[in-house]
């Protein structure tokens, strides 16, 4: 069976001093999760008079356009 | 018994979050809570319509001795997928209200942008006042300066917007610095894309990122339809195009000469930015008749089990029988 390589996010050194639950814990890039996305978590509305105004993406294209990697085309 | 799980339990259901939906040829059940579509069989949706009402007993009598085998079999192939479970009380997992309502007069917006065909402020005053949450702004001319861009920008600050995606034309005279520090100052600011420039790349500065991109989206990329083969599984879209087209409602694009339309691809509009208020002319009864083209109602679509997964931006007719063709 192929071993699962995990990108992890700490030192080797590291890794062997603190609990085996460390050494499953992989580094991923931000924009493969879409709950990172949103770089600010709140915005200003002055009609709700907020200034933490939660920022969020919505649910569904905006538009038809999008961006397809070579790969994925 | 069909397994240890099922032991002293009469029925076998759905998790509320699991929709099965029924096509010509296959159906699907769309896992809401966690994005995803499976396909299954018809005669499994067909067992799965049983069992909402009876217990497995009742429908293993049903449907007879020789179609035990492959019940139990549908069973354990649900429960391994993690889209059921059994239970002795199945009224206290009510399934999900089908209801869609947003308070939005505006939901989303497209803007196409050149800087000298009409003022974007007061277009996006009156968004605001739609109560408008996602904008897309392409800027679709190179012949603009960093400062208008800035100033174009900073007029969504305040407004009632959640999210914008910014698709710019690159302009020689502006840096990559310059963009980022664009990032930087309008919180609002989802996504950056320059297109038309001499390499693809994504540039990553202090956490921000932008992707810059060799294709002149403006010759074919704008115009192409949203691609058939991406699912959106969520909630909030599966209810949505239960009533309505999840493409066309409460959305509102403006073109580079300000014609208000209900896509930037389609020919006809209903009114100029210069001469008539967008409230009225979304306000139309012709403007909103493809909000109503909901899924069901399009042939070619309809048949679809991922009918609600999937992004139909191409032009409708109406027939004589209400239902919808579609321009291709």
């Amino acid at each position: 069976m192929e071993k699962k390589k995990f990108d992890t996010p700490f030192a080797r050194k590291l890794l062997e001093r603190v609990p085996i639950n460390y050494r499953f814990m992989y580094a991923n890039i931000t924009e493969h999760i879409g709950e990172l996305r949103m770089r600010e978590k709140f915005s200003r509305s002055d009609k709700h008079r907020a200034e933490q105004y939660l920022n969020y993406p919505l649910a569904k294209p905006v538009s038809n356009f999008i961006i397809r990697k070579d790969n994925d085309k | 018994m069909t397994n240890k799980q099922g032991a002293g339990k009469d029925y076998f259901i759905l998790y509320p979050f699991c929709i099965p939906v029924k096509g010509a040829e296959s159906s699907v059940v769309y896992n809401l809570q966690f994005g995803q579509l499976k396909e299954i069989p018809n005669s499994m949706n067909d067992i799965l319509e049983l069992l909402k009402k009876a217990t497995i007993k009742e429908v293993k009598k049903e449907i007879g001795k020789a179609s035990v085998g492959t019940l139990n079999e549908y069973l354990r192939f649900l429960l391994n997928e993690g889209l059921g479970f059994y239970t002795n009380e199945p009224e206290r997992f009510p399934r999900m209200a089908y209801a869609y309502q947003s308070p939005e007069f505006i939901k989303n917006a497209v803007i196409q942008y050149t800087f000298n065909q009409y003022p974007l402020k007061p277009v996006i005053a009156e968004l605001d006042n739609l109560l408008c949450k996602f904008l897309e702004l392409r800027i679709v001319t190179d012949t603009y300066s960093f400062d208008a861009l800035v100033a174009a920008v900073d007029y969504t600050a305040g407004s009632t917007l959640r999210a914008i995606d910014l698709i710019v034309k690159n302009a020689p005279q502006i840096s990559k610095e310059q963009y980022f520090s664009l990032y930087e100052r309008n919180k609002k600011l989802k996504a950056i894309v320059v297109y038309n420039v001499e390499e693809d790349t994504t540039v990553w500065e202090r956490g921000e990122k932008i992707d810059f991109c060799k294709e002149d989206f403006g010759v074919e990329a704008f115009n192409r339809h949203y691609p058939r083969d991406i699912f959106i599984v969520n909630p909030d879209y599966f209810m949505e195009a239960q009533q309505y087209n999840p493409y066309y409602n409460k959305k509102v694009t403006i073109d580079e000469h300000g014609n208000i339309k209900n896509c930037l691809m389609h020919p006809n509009s209903f009114g100029n930015v210069l001469r008539n208020s967008i409230e009225d002319t979304i306000g139309k009864p012709e403007f909103q008749r493809l909000w109503y083209a909901k899924h069901d109602l399009i042939e070619e679509v309809n048949m679809l089990a991922t009918r609600y997964a999937i992004h139909v931006s191409n032009n409708l007719e109406q027939r004589a029988d209400g239902f919808y063709t579609l321009i291709k």
